[in-house]
């Protein structure tokens, strides 16, 4: 004796309901669960920020902590009218700038003229620290591209799975649960402009260590294969690639290193720009440009940067001025306003307390 | 119906204090490399001795009594992850101080720079222990009296044959601590102790 047709209906609406009511209870608990970067690590909101924006900038900066404390895009558009996004997310290797690219290529709305690569991560052959492996991948977008980057990054004895379903990754935060995770609940808190993350504060340099020598000073066979990875691609995309190290005194960049990428760029007829070497063009001071003794510049510092590398960029390669376009103006005028709005703030914190306390632009 | 939802519910949070049991090193909420039980057994080493030798996990069965490397500076023996406070006060003021936060999280790794050696740490709390110990000239010799300039064969006649080797560097290891040389022509270029924090 068989089943009915209105029971057998009954016990498929249950199925489903269960299914259905265990996606929305579990991917609930997902979303309270995974960190909101609003008061610690805020960096690692980065990477995800991109796709809240337009996503149409004619220049992609990819890069560590070199490209995203570095370079101001908003002096980019205030003096050349560059629109220009920072991929940068901290300790980011060169396979990650490459799925970074990818990513970028394949959701942008507009593809990019130019790719800006900072070379400091070619000292990296292999994946380093789960932790920084999260702070990149786990703000990209699902996709085929996300899984291949967790592929080639993750560490040995790091779970596949968790890259794609992050519960199971920060599942013991329900133990520490704090208001932060409440209030971010439905929206994630703006950490960046465009990928620029703002420091107004001065830590002058007043001692840079000695370098530690190193056995072997040649580049890796994954980074390398990387590198060239990234130049196909742009090539593919005739996309011009720009390669950059970024003026910053430690960690040291060995002149080994930099010989070889001189020889990569004079090989494939690239720009190279290591801005160690244009200290005093770009004007920068390290008793008044660097927020932590060297190792970053403020933004202070950015904004000579970039205004040097803007020049640059704008005599040798063709980029459009946008800033009387309308499609683009009203936009980078309201990510200017709310630059400005930041460093005055964190200046009259400064004033007031000697330190700066807000970082996040909403 | 509710019935069906109510188990759902408490499955997911048994799920969820299931999971909590395992063993699993990456499930600290914020991904931080701040290392925050790097002392190898010793819950906070040299809090009341400062030279107190005593950072061997003596629970650990694969360690063996050998000394683990440390340097000889005067009297003082600076150990490998002792707290840098207890250096200092031995050693004196350094000529200068590095931090080097990283890219994004709390703690900051420091260097310590003297005359002729550098002290580079690793933040617990508000203390730091030494990780790195990197000569930087010929002045100094290792414990065993090895300094920049000494051969190859002084080095193995004075660390015995068994070493890890790769594009000029030998690294001899005894439990969480080393002693890398780094040979160039035969000579020592350059010398360094380290130690392995927990989780790396």
């Amino acid at each position: 004796m068989g089943l009915t047709r209105g029971s057998l209906f009954t016990i498929y609406f249950k199925i489903a309901v269960a299914v259905i009511a265990f996606v929305v209870v579990f991917f609930t608990l997902q979303r309270l669960l995974v960190p909101k970067y609003a008061s610690t690590a805020i960096e690692g909101g980065l990477i995800r920020e991109y796709y809240n924006s337009p996503m149409n900038h004619d220049v992609i900066f990819l890069g560590d902590c070199e490209v995203y404390a570095n370079f101001s895009p908003i002096t980019l558009w205030e003096v050349y009218g560059i629109t220009s996004y920072i991929r940068g997310s901290p300790q980011q290797l060169i396979w990650h700038s490459y799925y970074l690219l990818e990513d970028t290529l394949h959701f942008a709305n507009v593809k990019p003229k130019m790719v800006v690569l900072n070379v400091m991560a070619m000292q990296y052959d292999e994946p380093q620290y789960e932790p920084y492996n999260r702070l990149t991948i786990d703000g990209m977008r699902l996709s085929l591209i996300k899984l291949r980057a967790i592929r080639s990054s993750r560490l040995e004895g790091e779970d596949y799975l968790s890259y794609i379903l992050p519960f199971f990754r920060y599942k013991d935060h329900w133990q520490s649960l704090s208001s932060e995770d409440f209030r971010y609940f439905f929206r994630n808190p703006q950490v960046s402009i465009s990928g620029f993350m703002i420091r107004s504060d001065t830590v002058p340099v007043e001692f840079i260590p000695d370098p530690i020598r190193l056995p072997d000073y040649k580049f890796g066979d994954k980074a390398t294969h990387y590198l060239n990875k990234i130049l196909e691609l742009t090539k593919e995309h005739d996309i011009e690639l720009v390669l950059v190290k970024a003026p910053v005194l430690w960690p040291y960049w060995f002149e080994q290193w930099d010989e070889q990428i001189i020889a990569f760029a004079n090989d494939n007829d690239l720009l190279y720009v290591n801005f160690l070497h244009h200290l005093d063009d770009v004007g920068l001071d390290f008793t008044q440009h660097t927020f932590n003794a060297g190792l970053h510049l403020n933004v202070f510092g950015a904004q000579l940067l970039s205004g040097y590398f803007g020049g640059i960029i704008s005599e040798n390669y063709i980029l459009p001025d946008r800033r009387e376009d309308a499609g683009f103006s009203a936009y980078w005028e309201e990510l200017t306003k709310q630059y400005k709005h930041l460093i005055s703030k964190q200046l009259e914190e400064i004033k007031e307390t000697g330190s700066i306390h807000s970082f996040l632009i909403k | 119906m509710r019935r069906f939802l109510v188990l759902l519910f408490i499955l997911t949070l048994f799920m969820l204090v299931a999971c909590n049991d395992s063993d699993d090193s990456t499930s600290d909420v914020s991904p931080t490399p701040v290392v925050t039980d790097g002392t190898n057994g010793n819950d906070n080493p040299n809090t009341d001795n400062p030279n107190n030798g005593d950072i061997k996990n003596t629970d650990d069965p694969n360690i063996d009594d050998t000394p683990l490397f440390s340097l000889s500076v005067g009297d003082f023996v600076v150990e490998m992850n002792m707290n840098v406070e207890y250096a200092l006060a031995a050693l004196g003021e350094p000529l200068g101080v590095f931090e080097a936060p990283s890219c994004a999280f709390d703690g900051v790794d420091r260097i310590f720079q003297y005359q002729n050696f550098q002290l580079l740490t690793y933040p617990i709390g508000d203390d730091d222990f030494i990780h790195t110990i990197s000569f930087r000239n010929d002045l100094i010799r290792t414990t065993e009296g090895i300094r920049i300039g000494s051969s190859i064969n002084d080095v193995l006649q004075a660390y015995g044959d068994e070493y890890e080797y790769d594009l000029g560097l030998y690294r001899f290891i005894r439990d969480r601590t080393s002693i890398e040389f780094l040979i160039e022509n035969d000579i020592v270029v350059q010398i360094i102790y380290g130690y392995t924090i927990n989780n790396q």
